[in-house]
């Protein structure tokens, strides 16, 4: 199942450009251009309505603080987005409950694995994912290929979570090394080549992975997900 | 040195100088005066005693008298007459001296009086002639050490005067001069705040009379003007800075997706024209921001007559296209004569805005007035007008601010930069003319630019 984000964000740029890269990491989206929206989505469709939500600050209708008793009473986690980096509102903002903090401008792939994390803390992550004909369960450390169970070692199969999060993204081998290895990991980014070797050999379904040249790797999904716009 | 002491040190000597030659004056008038005075009395006794010798001392046949006999009748004569202190001359020569003192030359005495001083007493010489006989002399020698000691002692005690009224005004003077001065003190300490980056700093005025209170004043305004200016800018970087967050977010994002993310081929048309949209907001933003601040700063906007008509006329073509997007309507008025004298570029630019405001105000179907006429005082009036949305009356004072924007996401989504009006303010500041705004919200606005009386041509 896939989880679907909530993008308040008053500048329909921004906006778009978010649920552009959300939906091609693999997420649905839902997006709303100002506070009043948000409010009367949250009312109709209560905790349903996604899974995190991505609120800008500075929003026309009600601003992103106004907006956080909805999310806080039916239990969405939030993410402030804002131009302003100042410490004041990154305080207000976690006092007041939100899960994290984003400064424009940002970096998609950060992002990303903020709202990854975010989920993963909050128990949203779905255990399960699916790529073709691939499913990979990730609470019984399990996967299968065309219903058939595929040994993988433990780096390879965090390797390959790491893929299928961030579908359709430039991943660099020094961002894989910290993804699943860990900072303080001390490796070559050989070893990334290593293990990405191993999963093409093991799974057919690993030669979505692309060598981008001098980039890095990139998890190809055509089924891009939808947007539900407001 | 200091301002303080050189005031000081010139008042002293001022003081000084001119006291001395005061002093000097009566020490030597007073004296004269004196000595004279205790000298003709002195005379006035010599005349008594010597119209009383001619009667007692002198005898009928006198004149047949050889002069051994007359020098000896006169001799014993005067020993009757004149007492101690006095001296008979005769041809020059004491013949009989009843003083203290040795009489040595007498040629030195020119004048009827004298004062010596002998073994440090003042002794006052007066000579006068006899009356009768002819060719005699009376000297008289009176001590007047204590006269003189009162006199000296009189004249110390106003030498002492002087000098304590001296003293007194050199305090004085010094007091004064650093009250005084102590404004320029706290110019100087207030200026050099200033110049350490502390704006806004003010002296306090004590009188706004005189020349320092004044120079304090017009400090202070400038203290202010300046502080004000700098905030001004501070505020207007500010916004900028916060304004170009949302097209650089987009730049960034967009560019940062194209380059990392895969995307579906129309997503990626989708994120170039993005780029490009944040990019051309930036530039107008910028241009706009340039002619804001920089806008004839150094050179004289050039005042020619310029004729209104024209400049509609250039305007009109200019927005036709985009009103008639928003299928409205827009109407130019321009009445007789309306010529004011300005730039031509500046006046195109102004009303553009104005009439760019409109239509971003306006909904579809709406309507815009453009009216240029003659008041009545024969002022030129341009009046643009619009049945829009309406600014709310809070921010109606805030519409001319540098990035403010009454409804940010209608003003952006139609390419606003919230930098219209305060460049409008600029330039109708600059032809010398006033800008009003009045506005209903929900049922339009209309903006009106007055410009003066001597604008016109």
């Amino acid at each position: 199942m896939k989880n679907r984000i909530l993008v308040a964000e008053d500048e329909e740029s921004i906006g778009e450009l978010l649920c552009m890269n959300l939906e091609a990491a693999g997420y649905e989206t839902v997006y709303v251009r100002d506070g009043k929206e948000a409010a009367s989505l949250l009312q109709a469709e209560r905790g349903r309505a996604a899974d995190l939500a991505l609120v800008d600050v500075m929003m026309p209708g009600f601003d992103g603080f106004e907006l956080m008793d909805f999310f806080l009473r039916f239990d969405i986690p939030v993410i402030y987005l804002t131009a302003k980096g100042d410490v004041a509102s990154k305080v207000k903002g976690s006092k007041m409950g939100a899960e994290d903090y984003i400064v424009k401008p940002f970096e998609i792939l950060e992002l990303l694995v903020r709202m990854e994390k975010v989920l993963e803390r909050t128990g949203r992550m779905g255990p399960r994912f699916t790529a073709g004909s691939l499913e990979m369960d990730l609470s019984s450390r399990k996967v299968w290929e065309s219903g058939k169970e595929i040994p993988l070692k433990p780096m390879e199969f965090h390797l390959l979570a790491a893929f299928l999060k961030n579908r359709n993204v430039v991943l660099s081998r020094d961002r894989l090394l910290n993804m699943v290895w860990g900072s303080d990991y001390e490796g070559e980014t050989r070893t990334v080549d290593v293990h990405v070797a191993s999963l093409r050999k093991k799974l057919k379904t690993a030669s979505s992975i692309r060598t981008v040249p001098k980039a890095g790797y990139l998890f190809e999904d055509g089924t891009f997900a939808g947007r539900d716009e407001r | 040195m200091k301002l303080r002491n050189k005031l000081t040190i010139l008042f002293v000597s001022l003081l000084a100088v001119s006291f001395s030659v005061c002093f000097l004056f009566l020490n030597s008038y007073f004296k004269r005066y004196t000595v004279s005075m205790l000298a003709e009395s002195q005379m006035e006794n010599l005349s008594i005693t010597g119209r009383a010798f001619r009667q007692v001392g002198t005898r009928e046949d006198f004149e047949q008298m050889g002069t051994v006999a007359r020098d000896a009748w006169l001799r014993y004569q005067f020993g009757l007459c004149y007492g101690f202190g006095y001296a008979l001359i005769g041809n020059g020569r004491p013949m009989v001296n009843k003083t203290d003192y040795e009489i040595l030359d007498l040629s030195v005495m020119d004048a009827s009086f004298l004062v010596q001083e002998v073994e440090g007493r003042q002794i006052l010489l007066v000579r006068q002639e006899l009356e009768y006989p002819d060719g005699f002399e009376i000297l008289s020698v009176k001590d007047i050490t204590p006269q003189w000691n009162y006199m000296e002692q009189q004249l110390k005690g106003y030498g002492l005067l002087f000098l304590t009224v001296s003293f007194v005004s050199v305090f004085l003077v010094a007091v004064c001069c650093r009250h005084l001065l102590s404004s320029l003190e706290q110019l100087r300490r207030a200026a050099l705040s200033i110049g350490d980056g502390k704006l806004g700093a003010t002296v306090p005025i004590r009188s706004a009379k005189d020349e320092v209170g004044q120079v304090g004043e017009a400090f202070n305004r400038m203290s202010v003007q300046v502080e004000q200016k700098v905030e001004d800018l501070q505020l207007l970087l500010g916004a900028m800075a916060h304004e170009m967050k949302t097209p650089i977010t987009s730049i960034v994002g967009y560019s940062d997706s194209l380059l990392h993310v895969r995307l579906p081929k129309e997503q990626l048309q989708r994120g170039l024209e993005r780029i490009y949209e944040a990019g051309m907001r930036m530039e107008t933003m910028s241009s706009k921001l340039l002619s804001l601040v920089g806008m004839y700063e150094n050179e004289a906007i050039s005042m020619e007559a310029v004729e209104l008509k024209q400049i509609m006329n250039r305007v009109e073509k200019q927005v036709i296209e985009a009103v008639r997007q928003k299928e409205g309507s827009c109407c130019f008025v321009c009445g007789q004569e309306c010529v004011v004298k300005g730039d031509p570029v500046l006046l195109e630019s102004l009303l553009f805005n104005l009439v760019q405001n409109s239509i971003r105000a306006i909904d579809r179907g709406g309507r815009i007035w453009v009216k240029a006429d003659k008041a009545k005082t024969d002022r030129v009036r341009v009046i643009v007008a619009d049945d829009g949305c309406g600014i709310p009356a809070e921010d109606l004072p805030n519409v001319t601010k540098a990035f403010f924007m009454a409804d940010k996401s209608r003003s952006r989504s139609q390419g606003g930069s919230g930098l219209g009006l305060a460049l409008c303010e600029r330039i109708v500041r600059l032809h010398g003319g006033k800008l009003h705004i009045q506005s209903q919200e929900g049922e339009g606005t209309s903006v009106t630019v007055e410009f003066p009386e001597d604008g016109l041509c």
